[in-house]
């Protein structure tokens, strides 16, 4: 079935077993951006074939401490860019329930593991919704942590402010079992910070549930928004009380990551220059300088594009009227989170605003920047978020719903999705 | 809606460092003017007090103290790079004449 879905990259790498631990037992595919000594890591991109990591990321030391068994390296998104895997170097990846679909992206190759039982995790990597929005495209369990509580030391860097790596799986429990493993403090990664994961029982006839009317007030599949009320009705009917809230700045959110991101970017795929990494274009009395631009030639279209915004953005004259209006925007996002969560203790959206995409449906680059509508404020916030299965389509398509917490409020969501999963069998469902 | 030239572009590549053919400029030369519409719904929000840069790791926690972890070896980062002769990496000449690789 992955040969077909073109779930795995380097398909003839042989699993690294895993020992003793917590983790023991467990199988996990780990997304093409993530370092595994000895292992390539093409993060998607031409430019990086043939590069084989020279040391583990700190989660995967981290994994293989614990036990697990990584079993693969996940297809994604050039670099991480995309929300469909059609921007993968080496061909998109499938949707296991529809293969005329997207499977999200950027983690696409993760999300698409998971759901067709290739693995019982993986981890992706989230900048503006990577995890989240193919966890729910594939029918899965995703989390994305708090900026800083997960190492991204040995994860390629696509926008440094806003990284972060997260776990992938059917259920809630695995999700947690994996990111317990994974978190934590790390002298390597130096926006790391004291985290230890302390898992909860949230008593739901407590909780505050919080609808930010700005997201639920866009355009919206209808049968996204039915499923996802169907969460609420749940979470109410358990006692929790439901109120609308106003998150004013998140609709400036997606143009102001469509600053941050190809800024940042701009300047963290500077190193690929032809002399450090293997892929080098060569051609007679070629300069240092021809070196550099010809080898960048091997980038994909979008990463050329983002590269081209990203210098346009940090140009003399362009800088104050966008990247930094789009920082002033981060900050503010991040300021009316902060209010919101004094007053509730979850927000709560659908986690993409349309059902998985057939392939080639949204060629044009802005159309697809919608994919990430409902993900994006989290990034900028630097908060958790997690997307959860919570429904199907008619035509059998996975729906998911988003929960967003505070700072450090992994223990808070992933308790609500396991209680939510104990009664419901949507995350157990799996494609043909 | 903003406009952005062919000859826009290839100064943009230029300062991105990136070769790009015709077919590229002329589809960049479209799709750059639409992205930027899109993103300029920001002068809106121009008028919000402005932070400073981010600054995600307070400058204190920057200092760590040194200490040897594991080392990559010269054969490890032989495999990472193209070109090697005599333990160095080779890079071609920066001015005049291109020296022997």
């Amino acid at each position: 079935m992955s040969e077909d879905l073109n779930i795995f990259l380097h398909k003839d790498l042989k699993p690294i077993e895993g020992g003793e631990g917590v983790l023991s037992g467990l199988k996990i595919a780990i997304k093409d951006n993530i370092l595994v000594r000895d292992w390539p890591a093409t993060a998607g991109s031409k430019i990086l074939e043939g590069f084989i990591a020279p040391y583990d990321a700190t989660v995967i030391r981290r994994l293989k401490e614990s036990g697990a068994t990584l079993v693969g390296k996940t297809n994604l998104d050039e670099f991480a860019m995309g929300s469909s895997t059609e921007n993968s170097a080496f061909g998109p990846t499938k949707n296991p329930w529809d293969i005329k679909r997207v499977p999200g992206g950027s983690s696409g190759g993760s999300a698409a593991a998971v759901a067709a039982d290739l693995c019982d995790a993986s981890l992706g990597s989230d900048t503006g919704g990577s995890i989240r929005q193919p966890a729910a495209f594939c029918g899965v369990t995703g989390l994305k942590p708090t900026y800083g509580s997960v190492s991204r030391y040995g994860l390629i860097a696509l926008a440094s402010s806003l990284d972060v790596i997260g776990p992938m799986a059917r259920d809630a429990e695995t999700v947690e079992k994996v990111f317990s493993v994974i978190s934590g403090a790390d002298n390597n990664d130096q926006t790391t910070f004291e985290y230890t994961y302390r898992p909860v029982e949230t008593d739901l006839s407590k909780l505050k549930v919080g609808l930010p009317k700005e997201l639920w007030e866009l355009s919206i599949d209808p049968e996204i928004k039915i499923a996802v009320r169907s969460f609420v009705d749940w979470l109410a009917d358990k006692g929790a009380k439901i109120v609308d809230v106003s998150l004013p700045s998140v609709v400036y959110a997606l143009p102001a990551y469509y600053v941050i991101l190809p800024a940042e970017a701009s300047a963290n795929l500077s190193r690929y220059d032809g002399i450090r990494y293997r892929q080098s274009v060569v051609k007679d009395g070629q300069k240092l300088l021809e070196r550099y631009m010809d080898t960048r030639s091997l980038f994909g279209a979008e990463v050329k594009r983002r590269i081209l915004i990203g210098t346009f953005a940090l140009s003399v004259g362009h800088y104050d009227a966008y990247y930094q209006t789009a920082v002033n925007v981060k900050a503010k996002i991040t300021a009316d989170h902060e209010r919101v969560f004094q007053e509730i203790d979850l927000l709560l959206t659908p986690t993409t605003p349309t059902l998985p995409f057939e392939f080639g449906a949204k060629s044009d680059p802005v159309e697809m920047y919608q994919s990430d509508l409902m993900t994006v404020a989290a990034n900028l916030a630097g908060v958790p978020g997690l997307s959860l299965p919570c429904g199907f389509s008619q035509s059998n398509l996975p729906i998911g719903a988003q929960l967003i917490a505070a700072s450090s409020g992994e223990n808070l969501l992933l308790s609500v999705a396991k209680q939510y999963q104990m009664e419901t069998d949507w995350h157990t469902r799996k494609p043909n | 809606m903003s406009e952005i030239s062919n000859e826009d572009i290839a100064h943009l590549a230029k300062l991105s460092r990136l070769t790009l053919s015709d077919e590229e400029k002329e589809k960049f030369a479209k799709q750059l003017p639409e992205i930027l519409e899109f993103v300029d719904r920001l002068s809106v929000v121009a008028k919000l007090p402005s932070v400073s840069q981010p600054q995600t790791v307070p400058l204190a926690k920057l200092r760590v103290d040194e200490e040897s972890s594991e080392k990559l070896s010269l054969a490890d980062l032989q495999k990472l790079a193209p070109a090697w002769h005599d333990s160095q990496l080779v890079v071609p000449a920066v001015f005049g004449e291109v020296a022997d690789e």
